[in-house]
């Protein structure tokens, strides 16, 4: 029971913070078609703009300073790299993003080296929260939750609520028409690209100290971010919300789960020589198939719903 | 007209199966021998993916898996010869490495060729994660974490070749990249080529046609797996080691990587970026640990003002060429080029600085920064112009050149 | 110098490696400077220019020849790690010097054995100063390799040694990272433990990904809830700080006994809540007598400024017998140096050591000790600055620590 509980609540703020990650992707994408494969970079840059500002300033000033820094690299990055691919297609665009994110990785081994930088969780909220039977429960994770949730409600609220929401939200179907009314849609959709990045950043900003700080880690959460966009639908917030809780779980309920298919033969009374020739491939559990759960997921939903779970769009 | 042209083809292919035999000669030495070796293996690998994107129009994300793939199976085999399971020469060990190839893509291909586009980016990044990330839990095909290692002298000589000195070894990939690059050049001069090409262009009018889009993408896939195969099986035994490393996303972005640079509109155009990307990555990554920002900068730079690559900037002049006024663009190249030479020299004085704090030894830091940035901003300048230049040549000249390309 | 010779591996027309000028032995650091364990290997960099110097200074090498030191970067891949030996055959290197990740050593190892063979004027030696799996030394053992750390099974003997006292244990967890060493150290476990403490419950057994893992919790979440009094772990690097931060975080009250928690960041990661609790068992730290603890003051003058302490004593060894080995045969050439350092015995600052002829393992002291505040007890140092250092609790004699090998040179 314990166990169950701890783990639900870390796959939680867990999946709270892959759902701060994949929701700009996904606004990005609704917005301009753009699948920003440099997402996990600026996930990164967010995370080293926090360490770097809070060396100055501390961590709070730093939590509202990194985003929008990272929030104007992505202006930046839209200006003067996006739009001027966009008329080569979205082919290119991609092509585009995938190199940003290689230069934004080796941007980040000129200034802060490769190896790991010691962010750290700052002394305010270094304590323990509560304790759940026996285990502890830290307040950093508990704050992270408190700030996804908070940002959620925010953009929703922006989107559907203020002027510039509704002008968002019509820029996403129809476009011309809005401009054609006199708004600067270019304009729109670099904010929104500033925006979605700004998210991302602040997703580094709250994750790079929990997790480790270190030029790997667009890498390693790069895919993932896709896996959640992808399945949850591409061009829907709502989607990406229930995918990113469903992919969290997945990825740490797992390593609880020390099954494998000799386990339920067990259960229902088959039992399995462990000299047959199966019984190396039949013994893999759970927990060591947990990293390849999330793809496996992923490649079924493109081929049997390209849509997603809720997905607006196909491509 | 039809003589001419196989006669002029014919001397191209043979010039370049001499200079394959020649090269070793030309620059010898151990290290020379791997590049050119590790060229060999680029060269297959970018061109089999070029068969994909630049002849079909898939844009995929995990081609590595099959060049892994094929490596793994042939390092099995190899292993299988030593120890006396069954015997095959080394020397057609990587028709094993590209049968595994073309395997994996006929199941893999069949379920991930419906849709085009970014699905299909999708779907190929999936299964390159989905392999890497079962490497772990196969360890009996993946070998764990240390890969499965091999002799690639196993079996024992065979015609006196024993594949224990690296010369041997670059012949033999030698061999098989001429091979593979006749076999995939041939393959575009085919109907199959053709109506790949009509796919990627207008699928839905190459069905109306007659044509099952699904069908031609899924042909093409299986072929792309088995030449990736092939180069996959030489790595193996240029390494005689293989790790789940290769199938990942690193070797299947560099692949991408290749292409692009080199120019995805012609044949020839991976050929260039294979060479360049692999070249300047062992060479430079002596000098610089700033490597792979060059690449990605270079990358950047290419996507941004000529999407077709290196081989586009070279097709380009074809006309200019054949109306014989090159030496109209001479002088605006030369003030761009002398721009674009200060520019670079700048902004890699500044990287550099960056990564090494000093540069010039008995010079203080300050003046070295100043004079990097001063380089960067006079070399902007004057590059701003230069192009602008350029553009002016070009658009007199483009009417004129209307009757020659 | 360094330019000269990058730029002379990097110039293609050359007919043979240069760089390997007769006044110099050319070492070829080939290790993880990039990735998850690039601090390690920076560490280790770091104690290697240390022992060169010192060598260097000394100049007593025959011919007035001089150590130099090339890092080469394998991202601590295998296959990556056969390509920058490559290089560093280039470079002209004579001794390669790698230990973190036994799946790489056991690569290079081989590559290094078949080098020598099909290119016998060019000898290369492999000098393990930290890749603990037994085979190594066992079925995968090569003439060219020589290990100068003490081996997964050798420490796992000293270390259930010092549990099998500890009567108040009597459940312990295993986890390591899922390669060749954490199986190794994993099964050593097993049978050790159940030889000298048979009503001792393994109560988990886990293997994760090595240098994947950003977040220890469920598998923390697993030992509270297996109800585990003790950890046992050869996890290294990154892989052990996480799982001692994520611990630490959910306050899970349990003893450690680990290989490497001396080694960077662990001290600062465990701090006060580690004070009795964290074990290790090392072939050095700096608390095992006065010179170590003078060795120890070295490392730190050289390097005011960096983060960690001294600890890989293994690499100081290697380069002292290296030296020694080149003294007495009287040339740099690895393979008659390589003959004099078996059966070489050298008198190192924590005890007397000799390397073994018939499988290049060193024998030496092994000692298990645990985490203390050095407030009070005045003979000790601290690491990190964090006012806590390592206490010896036992001290295993080297002649003790010898296993039993199946290694067959040719």
């Amino acid at each position: 029971m314990e166990f169950f509980l701890i783990t639900l609540l870390n796959s939680l703020s867990y999946g709270l913070l892959l759902f701060m990650l994949s929701s700009g992707l996904t606004l990005i994408f609704s917005m301009m078609g753009v699948l920003n494969f440099a997402h996990a970079s600026f996930y990164m840059l967010g995370a080293y703009f926090a360490y770097q500002t809070g060396l100055v300033f501390g961590f709070w000033p730093a939590l509202f300073l990194a985003p929008i820094l990272v929030g104007v690299v992505g202006a930046i990055t839209e200006r003067y790299g996006l739009r001027k691919v966009h008329k080569f297609g979205h082919v290119a665009e991609l092509l585009f993003t995938f190199g940003l994110a290689y230069v934004i990785e080796e941007v980040v081994h000129l200034i802060w080296g490769r190896a790991p930088v010691d962010y750290r969780i700052p002394e305010s909220l270094n304590f323990t929260l509560f304790t759940l039977f026996n285990t502890q429960y830290p307040a950093y994770r508990a704050f992270m939750m408190l700030v996804s949730v908070g940002m959620l409600v925010s953009l929703y609220l922006v989107l559907t609520k203020t002027r510039i929401g509704l002008i968002v939200q019509a820029s996403l179907t129809h476009p011309e028409m809005v401009q054609a009314l006199g708004h600067n849609v270019p304009r729109v959709f670099m904010l929104v690209f500033a925006g979605g990045c700004a998210l991302a950043g602040l997703a580094g900003v709250l994750g790079g100290n929990l997790f480790i700080t270190e030029p790997g880690m667009a890498f390693s959460v790069g895919s993932i971010v896709f896996v959640v966009v992808v399945v949850g639908g591409m061009g829907s917030l709502v989607g990406a919300f229930i995918a990113s809780l469903l992919i969290g779980s997945i990825q740490t309920f797992s390593v609880g789960f020390d099954y494998s298919f000799i386990d339920l033969m067990a259960a229902l009374g088959v039992i399995i020589d462990s000299n047959s020739s199966w019984y190396a491939g039949l013994s893999i559990t759970i927990s060591q198939t947990a990293p390849v759960l999330p793809y496996l997921l992923m490649v079924l939903m493109l081929i049997v719903r390209p849509r997603g779970l809720m997905g607006t769009r196909e491509t | 007209m039809e003589r001419a042209f196989n006669k002029s083809r014919l001397i191209l292919w043979s010039s370049v199966a001499l200079l394959f035999v020649l090269l070793p000669f030309v620059f010898p030495g151990g290290f020379a021998l791997s590049i050119l070796s590790q060229l060999g293996i680029a060269i297959i690998f970018a061109l089999s993916y070029n068969m994909l994107l630049g002849q079909t129009g898939l844009l995929s994300f995990g081609h590595a898996v099959y060049f892994g793939l094929g490596a793994f199976v042939t390092a099995h085999a190899i292993n299988f010869v030593e120890s006396g399971v069954f015997g095959l020469p080394i020397s057609f060990m990587p028709l094993v490495g590209g049968l595994a190839g073309l395997v994996f893509s006929l199941i893999l291909g069949f379920v991930t060729t419906r849709r085009p586009g970014t699905p299909f980016a999708m779907i190929s990044l999936g299964i390159a994660e989905m392999v890497a990330a079962s490497a772990l839990m196969f360890t009996t095909f993946f070998g764990g974490e240390g890969g499965i290692v091999t002799n690639r002298t196993a079996g024992g000589a065979v015609w006196g070749i024993s594949y224990g000195p690296q010369v041997q070894v670059y012949y033999l990939i030698a061999v098989w990249c001429f091979i593979s690059m006749a076999l995939m050049f041939v393959i575009t001069r085919t109907p199959l080529g053709r109506i790949a090409n009509a796919v990627r262009d207008n699928p839905e009018r190459t069905q109306f046609v007659g044509y099952n889009p699904t069908r031609v993408r899924w042909i093409m896939m299986s072929l792309a797996g088995f030449f990736a195969g092939i180069g996959g099986a030489l790595t193996t035994i240029n390494y005689e080691i293989i790790t789940a490393e290769s199938l990942g996303l690193m070797a299947s972005g560099n692949v991408v990587l290749m292409a692009f640079i080199g120019g995805i509109g012609q044949f020839w155009g991976p050929i260039i970026g294979a060479v360049l990307v692999t070249f300047l990555q062992s060479f430079l990554s002596n000098f610089t640990q700033a490597w792979l920002l060059y690449f990605g900068l270079l990358f950047l730079l290419i996507i941004l003002f000529s999407p077709g690559g290196i081989s586009s900037i070279i097709t380009i002049h074809a006309p200019v060429w054949r109306a014989g006024v090159m030496k109209r663009l001479l002088p605006s190249y030369m003030f761009a080029l002398w721009a674009g030479f200060v520019t670079l020299v700048g902004i890699i004085g500044v990287i550099e600085l960056l990564y090494r704090g000093t540069l010039v030894v008995g010079v203080h830091v300050a003046v070295t920064w100043v004079f990097a940035g001063l380089l960067v901003l006079v070399g902007a300048f004057f590059l701003r112009r230069a192009i602008r230049a350029v553009a002016q040549v070009w658009a007199d000249l483009t009417p004129e050149l209307a009757r020659w390309s | 110098m360094r330019l000269v010779s990058l730029l002379c591996v990097g110039l293609l027309s050359l007919q043979v490696s240069c760089g390997q000028t007769n006044k110099e032995v050319v070492i070829g650091f080939v290790e993880g400077l990039s990735g998850p364990f690039a601090n390690i290997g920076e560490v280790a960099l770091r104690h290697l220019h240390l022992e060169v110097d010192a060598v260097n200074r000394r100049g007593n090498l025959p011919d007035g020849i001089r150590m130099k030191v090339i890092p080469f970067d394998n991202k601590t891949n295998p296959q990556e790690a056969l390509l920058v030996f490559r290089s560093a055959l280039d470079a002209g290197v004579d001794y390669v010097f790698q230990g973190n990740s036994s799946s790489v050593a056991i690569a290079l190892s081989g590559a290094i054995a078949k080098h020598n063979r099909r290119n016998p004027e060019h000898p290369v030696l492999f000098m393990n100063y930290a890749a603990l799996d037994p085979a190594l030394t066992n079925e995968h053992c090569e003439k060219s390799h020589f290990r100068f750390d003490a081996d997964v099974n050798m420490k796992m003997a000293a270390l259930t040694e010092y549990i099998a006292v500890r009567k108040d244990i009597d459940s312990v967890y295993l986890i390591n990272q899922d390669y060749s060493y954490g199986h190794a150290v994993s099964a050593a476990a097993r049978s050790m433990l159940e030889v000298k403490r048979p009503n001792l419950r393994i109560v988990g057994d886990d293997l994760h990904p090595i240098g994947r893992v950003k977040d220890f919790s469920p598998y923390i979440a697993k030992i509270k809830a297996s109800g585990a009094q003790a950890i046992v772990t050869g996890n290294w690097g990154s892989d052990l700080t996480l799982l001692i931060k994520s611990a630490r975080q959910m306050g899970v009250d349990v003893d450690f006994f680990t290989f490497n928690v001396g080694m960077t960041g662990g001290v600062t990661t465990i701090g006060e809540s580690g004070v009795e609790r964290v074990h290790q068992v090392t072939n050095w730290h700096a608390n095992i007598n006065e010179a170590t603890q003078e060795n120890a003051k070295l490392y730190r003058v050289k390097y005011p400024d960096v983060f960690e302490d001294a600890y890989y004593g293994s690499i100081r060894r290697a380069v002292r017998m290296l030296e020694k080995a080149m003294i007495e045969s009287g040339t740099h050439n690895p393979e008659v140096v390589g003959r004099a350092l078996r059966d070489m015995e050298f008198a190192d600052d924590a005890g007397l050591v000799s390397m073994r002829a018939d499988n290049h393992q060193l024998l030496l002291p092994l000692f298990v000790s645990k985490l203390v505040k050095i407030a009070g007890k005045n003979d000790l140092v601290d690491i990190e600055h964090t006012g806590l250092g390592f206490e010896t609790l036992a001290e295993i004699p080297a002649e003790k620590t010898r296993m039993t090998t199946t290694c067959q040179f040719e």
